[in-house]
């Protein structure tokens, strides 16, 4: 039951759309259609050796994936020729995925393992549409989940065995399932419909894009992580914080998931991909001794696999300036009341963040919802809509360049190719993903799209993503997003400006912020931050921002927020000279949801390492009262 | 036996007073088990502080509880889950106020949106798995503190709610004084690694196991699971108690589901209990039950459905196990009879007949086994740091008394050693082994003739034997009918004029609770036990049900709501793929 809510969540979520306004949208023929076949045939190692645990090649043997998708393909088969039942509308569109995944999960606080541990599951997902791509059960909710919905696809678990039988015992019943719900919410679509009056646009508006057939057979990747090791390099970085007698409470976690997709689906698309990540999360907490306010510093570094993190040493000096900050942080003096309206520098964290909430979510297009119904969870934030509206108008200073290329050539740095958590070669739909020029001179030129088809762009670009923790389902999102700005000036030069336009605005001093809240949400507190992370939808929370002087003096400021950049704010932009290329969890979507926070898809970053912009609006957060400080000493 | 209580919870501690010191020497250094030194040590650090700000606290515990876990199982042969797991969940007891009001109390009428109302919630948190006293005394301080915070705030919440409400109708105080000496007991660790050692052949064993269901088209679930769960508990208190003890027991169980073709879904279940994985049940054993299971599956999906039906009926020994602990059993958790939203079904019969003369009702965490079967509910102190012991409940069919943790009620000022919970959560009355006796029997067979003799009394063509019944939910509170919660799901008419035995299918019971026990005629001399895990607002605990057979007079039935789900279009897909599938 709490399963199928949470897959009905999916729907709710999935979001589409992009735009391509003057270019005449033409449904492919077959013909043209497997001329886009490709296939990408990479069995590099075929067989693969398991020597106590330890995998020297592709972990996924030849065997097990023959079992796999020979259950897939003639339960497939059989639903395709043979799922009919009178007065029932057939399926036109059926998509079986396996997804197999080894997980690892360790936690450490002052130098002692919380938690530690290691799954291998196997899940089903399938997707079954009814009728035909123009006008199906996808894109309706009735409201009557209150998770929204729409739309029928199904997450189950599938045996660790190989058994073909069982395997494809599970696709039968979910298949079934399916069938049955989809012609319910058809059904229900249907009625809907005749009740509204509907625009001939939305009207003509197809449910689904058709795509073309596909084939791409990627390996899987290794999967040997030393847990011990891991476990020794989580704990150690915690046992940081022991020495910080102001440090209350500290955390590192680090989960590493490698999944091998296995997708067959009617239309002929056959993929397998490899989708592996290792994200490792610091984050310690305190409490400021001046007015009690509690104090969260926190980062994540997110690669491919345990192997490309950063080495100890680089951690252990990144979680020891994280406590240093979070000391001083807890020292400093709560922002003066003074509101502050000029320009404002993010650098760090705090610029990748910036990037991602800020521009990339924003190419994600969504379908609109006509119906109504929509989704009980869904407020309204301040954090502004995407793009979509914007096609073909500038939202960006006319320098600048964002393309997205998710398999680039083999001349880029490693950075872009093996190592880069957003390349891939067939997105979460069997669609192969294009090069995208997103911005061009700052003008908007299309977004990203799955395969539910907006008014603005009607078609797949093949950035059908899978969202973090799977809340939203498959989401458009980014992969590799480069953003290039010709006009990109050294980072002395950006200060020079920044403190310029402050003298201009009358200000002594600029603001620059090095970190956001993380809006981690603190399930071992209690959710007692809750409210610090609903802020998050109505302005920015810098979690370390400084008054910086012409002289090179940094004051921390404690307690502001700023308000978000309208798009004439990002048209202002200024880029730094100096580059780098970053894995992140990237936001896709305009943020919805109890507490606005936009989707995560895995992505890298290669962007400008400071963006100044020219005038945001700097204020004191609101205050309350905070609890006090800890009666005892800690020990 | 699953059973979801509305609400909650009560407590109390101890130590009558302010100078009180803790014992000096501890049972941490008698056996150098670190973490209860740990735990011991920072519990004095942190009380010696606390005590002497104006809000004082009079009482704290820590409850430290390590679970490890392995959970194995398989479908139709094939493997599904294989997972072993470990995790600490600490639980701070910390009352401000004193034994007659303090932080716990009910606070009357709802809250906020999320109904702040009610019971204190417990504030459990995860703990260090690893024992690192360094991380383990940060842990406890930063709790011990949010607790002090919580329990202070609260303490005023409760005094005002106090002001404003009506008088409440149980005056007895939130905390009942300790019993006896306070707790001393050590168990030395059992670790998992050591304990559980052939996980590859009990992958084999369930592969086997649910195998049996293999190739039948008809069954659409099936599952064999091995559960063996450790669960050790901390437990050290300013009122001196330290407890180190372990609770552990392994499980099998074979579910499987088949639909009649009306749809109705039709479940079997079949579980196992040892106290180690050697203890359980013999391969032969299991499968011999999984076939009988997969027979009585293929029967069921064709048995007639049951009418609706008033007459006599007998409910087998592990029937009325169940029967009575969920409809008797939960009701006689002490604290529930102070809750002010709780039905208080029993809270003003003490004295009075609630049943036949020929019975009687005891429950027992000291009693290891009963007629032959090792019984789950067991322990020698309850969460608390009480000493177990036996509550006699029902004597002769009189009403005597109640499960009591340290939440005291109007009567009844002690525990009786049935604090219960699992980690993390805050304990409140519950069940241990509970054992119904007759002082008159008759054997089995006789209860048969007696059935159909008093079906012919009541003019009746048969009447029912319900051979196997799964807890429900127990509805106990006020607002909600106060009614059955137990599911048959095996049940036979047992014909007056001696056709053979018919099986049928939806049985739904129907009927008020106390009425039940009134009507009980008589009770078999072959005792049988059910045992099971328990689920209430204090967790999951292990519990027993032992009773005989017993005849009752009246008893109702209805059709059970069946799901409107027609059966799969297609049938399932053979085993072989080269096997033409229709």
């Amino acid at each position: 039951m709490k399963e199928n809510m949470n897959l009905q969540g999916c729907h709710c979520e999935r979001p589409t759309g992009a735009k391509q306004s003057n270019i005449l949208t033409i449904v492919p023929t077959f013909n043209i259609l497997d001329c886009f076949v490709v296939a990408v045939r990479l069995l590099a190692m075929t067989s693969v050796l398991f020597v106590a645990g330890t995998s020297v090649a592709q972990r996924m043997s030849d065997k097990t994936i023959a079992t796999l998708e020979g259950a897939m393909k003639d339960e497939l088969q059989r639903s395709k020729d043979k799922l009919h039942l009178a007065g029932l509308i057939d399926p036109f569109f059926v998509s079986y995925t396996v997804n197999d995944n080894e997980h690892l999960d360790i936690g450490a606080s002052f130098g002692a393992l919380t938690r530690s541990s290691e799954n291998h599951s196997r899940t089903l997902n399938l997707r079954l549409l009814v009728n035909n791509y123009k006008f199906n059960d996808e894109n309706f909710s009735d409201g009557s989940n209150i998770f929204g919905g729409g739309g029928a696809q199904i997450d189950q678990n599938l045996p660790l065995d190989d058994d073909y039988n069982v395997t494809r015992r599970a696709f039968w019943l979910a298949t079934d399932n399916l069938f049955k719900e989809a012609n319910e919410t058809f059904t229900k679509k249907k009625a809907a419909l005749e009740r509204k009056q509907l625009s001939d646009e939305d009207k003509n508006l197809p449910d689904f894009s058709q795509a073309p057939k596909a084939e791409v057979l990627v390996p899987s990747a290794q999967y040997n992580p030393s847990r011990t090791a891991l476990e020794s390099l989580v704990r150690s970085i915690s046992n940081i914080f022991v020495q910080y007698k102001q440090i209350q409470n500290c955390s590192v976690t680090l989960t590493y998931n490698n999944t091998y997709s296995m997708l067959l689906n009617s239309e002929g698309t056959h993929t397998r991909t490899p989708q592996t990540e290792c994200d490792l999360t610091v984050q310690a907490t305190s409490q400021a001794q001046d007015d009690g306010e509690p104090l969260s510093l926190a980062f994540t570094v997110s690669e491919t696999s345990p192997a490309n993190l950063p080495s100890a040493e680089v951690l252990a000096e990144r979680a020891e300036k994280l406590a240093k900050n979070l000391v001083a942080l807890a020292a400093s003096k709560k922002y003066d009341d003074k509101e502050y309206s000029g320009p404002v520098l993010f650098e760090d964290q705090a610029e990748t963040d910036f990037l991602s909430e800020q521009i990339v979510s924003k190419f994600s297009a969504k379908r609109e919802d006509v119906l109504g119904g929509g989704d009980v969870f869904f407020m309204a934030t301040s954090k502004g809509a995407t793009f979509q509206k914007k096609l073909d108008t500038r939202v960006l200073p006319s320098t600048v360049t964002v393309i997205d290329d998710p398999n680039p050539p083999s001349e880029k740095p490693s950075a872009m190719l093996t190592k880069a958590l957003g390349r891939y070669q067939i997105d979460e739909e069997g669609v192969v993903p294009k090069r995208l020029e997103l911005v061009k001179d700052g003008i908007l030129k299309t977004m990203y799209m799955n395969r539910t088809p907006t008014k603005e762009v009607k078609e797949s670009n093949g950035h059908a993503r899978p969202s973090a923790g799977g809340v939203d389902g498959d989401i458009a999102g980014a992969g590799i997003v480069e953003i290039t700005d010709s006009k990109a000036k050294k980072t002395s030069e950006l200060r020079q400006q920044m403190f310029k336009l402050a003298k201009d605005d009358g200000y002594t001093f600029a603001i620059v912020v090095r970190s956001m809240q993380q809006g981690l949400l603190n399930f071992s507190e209690g959710l007692s931050n809750v409210g610090d992370i609903m802020a998050n939808g109505k302005a920015l929370q810098p979690a370390l921002a400084y008054k910086i002087y012409p002289d090179g003096r940094e004051e921390l400021v404690r307690g502001i927020e700023i308000n978000f950049p309208a798009v004439r704010d990002l048209k202002e932009l200024q880029f730094s000279k100096e580059t780098s290329i970053r894995n992140v969890q990237l936001a896709a979507g305009a943020g919805s949801g109890l507490f606005g926070f936009a989707s995560k898809v895995p992505g890298t970053l290669v962007a400008p390492n400071a963006v100044l912009v020219p005038e945001l609006e700097v204020r004191k957060k609101q205050s309350q009262a905070f609890p006090i400080k800890p009666i005892v000493d800690k020990p | 036996m699953l059973n979801i209580r509305q609400t909650t919870r009560l407590f109390l501690p101890v130590l009558v007073f302010a100078g009180f010191a803790i014992p000096s020497i501890s049972l941490a250094q008698q056996t150098g088990d670190n973490l209860i030194k740990v735990l011991h040590d920072e519990l004095n650090r942190e009380y010696a502080v606390l005590k002497a700000q104006p809000v004082a606290p009079y009482f704290i515990s820590y409850n430290l509880g390590e679970d490890q876990n392995v959970t194995i199982s398989a479908s139709f042969g094939a493997l599904e889950r294989s997972t072993n797991t470990k995790n600490r969940t600490l639980l701070i007891d910390l009352r401000v106020g004193d034994y007659q009001l303090d932080n716990t109390h009910q606070i009357r009428g709802g809250g906020g949106i999320f109904g702040g109302g009610g019971f204190a919630a417990a504030n459990s948190r995860q703990a260090p798995v690893e024992n690192d006293p360094e991380a383990m005394k940060i842990s406890l301080w930063r709790e011990t503190d949010a607790a002090y915070k919580a329990a202070k705030e609260r303490l005023e919440q409760v005094r005002t709610n106090k002001t404003v409400k009506v008088e409440e109708e149980d005056t007895s105080a939130d905390f009942s004084k300790p019993v006896g000496d306070p707790a001393h007991l050590y168990e030395p660790p059992v670790s998992m690694d050591v304990f559980f050692k052939n996980r590859d052949a009990w992958e084999q064993k369930l592969r086997t196991y649910s195998a049996i269901f293999r190739d039948q088209p008809n069954i659409y679930e099936a599952k064999a699971t091995l559960v063996v769960s450790i669960v050790r508990k901390y437990f050290v208190s300013t009122e001196g108690s330290e407890m180190a003890s372990n609770q552990i027991y392994c499980r099998v169980m074979i579910q499987a589901m088949t639909k009649a073709d009306d749809g109705m879904e039709l479940p079997l279940y079949k579980s196992y209990f040892a106290a180690t994985p050697e203890d359980l049940p013999s391969d032969a054993a299991v499968l011999a039950d999984a076939k009988d299971m997969l027979e009585t599956l293929q029967k069921m999906r064709v048995a007639p459905l049951v009418d609706p039906y008033t007459g006599p009926a007998i409910l087998s020994g592990g029937a009325s196990g169940v029967f009575f602990h969920e409809i008797f059993g939960h009701r006689v958790e002490g604290h529930r009879q102070k809750n002010e939203n709780e039905g208080q079904t029993f809270k003003k019969k003490i004295g009075q007949q609630i049943m036949p003369k020929f019975l009687s009702v005891y429950f027992d965490p000291l009693l290891q086994k009963y007629a032959g079967t090792q019984l789950m509910g067991c322990f020698k102190f309850d969460d608390e740091g009480t000493k177990a012991r036996r509550v006699d409940v029902v004597d002769d069919g009189i009403f005597k008394n109640f499960l009591m943790g340290r939440s005291p009620i109007e009567g009844f000022e002690e525990s009786n050693g049935h604090g219960r919970s699992s980690p993390g959560k805050r304990p409140v009355a519950r069940q241990s082994n509970l054992v119904v006796t007759a002082s008159q029997s008759v054997p089995e067979d006789s209860l048969r003739r007696m059935l159909i003799t008093e079906c012919k009394k009541q003019g009746k063509p048969y009447g029912l034997y319900f051979q196997q019944v799964e807890g429900g939910f127990t509805l106990t509170g006020r607002t909600i009918p106060n009614s059955f919660n137990v599911l048959p799901i095996l049940v036979y008419r047992v014909y007056a004029d001696g056709r053979p035995d018919e099986l049928v299918r939806g049985v739904d019971l129907i009927g008020t609770p106390l009425a039940t026990f009134e009507r009980i005629l008589a009770a078999s001399d072959k005792p049988e036990t059910f045992n099971g895990i328990c689920g209430a607002e204090s967790g999951w605990v292990p519990v027993s049900a032992s009773a005989p057979s017993l005849l009752v007079r009246e008893i109702e039935v209805q059709k059970k709501e069946k799901s409107q789900e027609r059966l799969p279009i297609l049938s399932a897909p053979a085993e072989n793929p080269s096997m033409k599938i229709n």
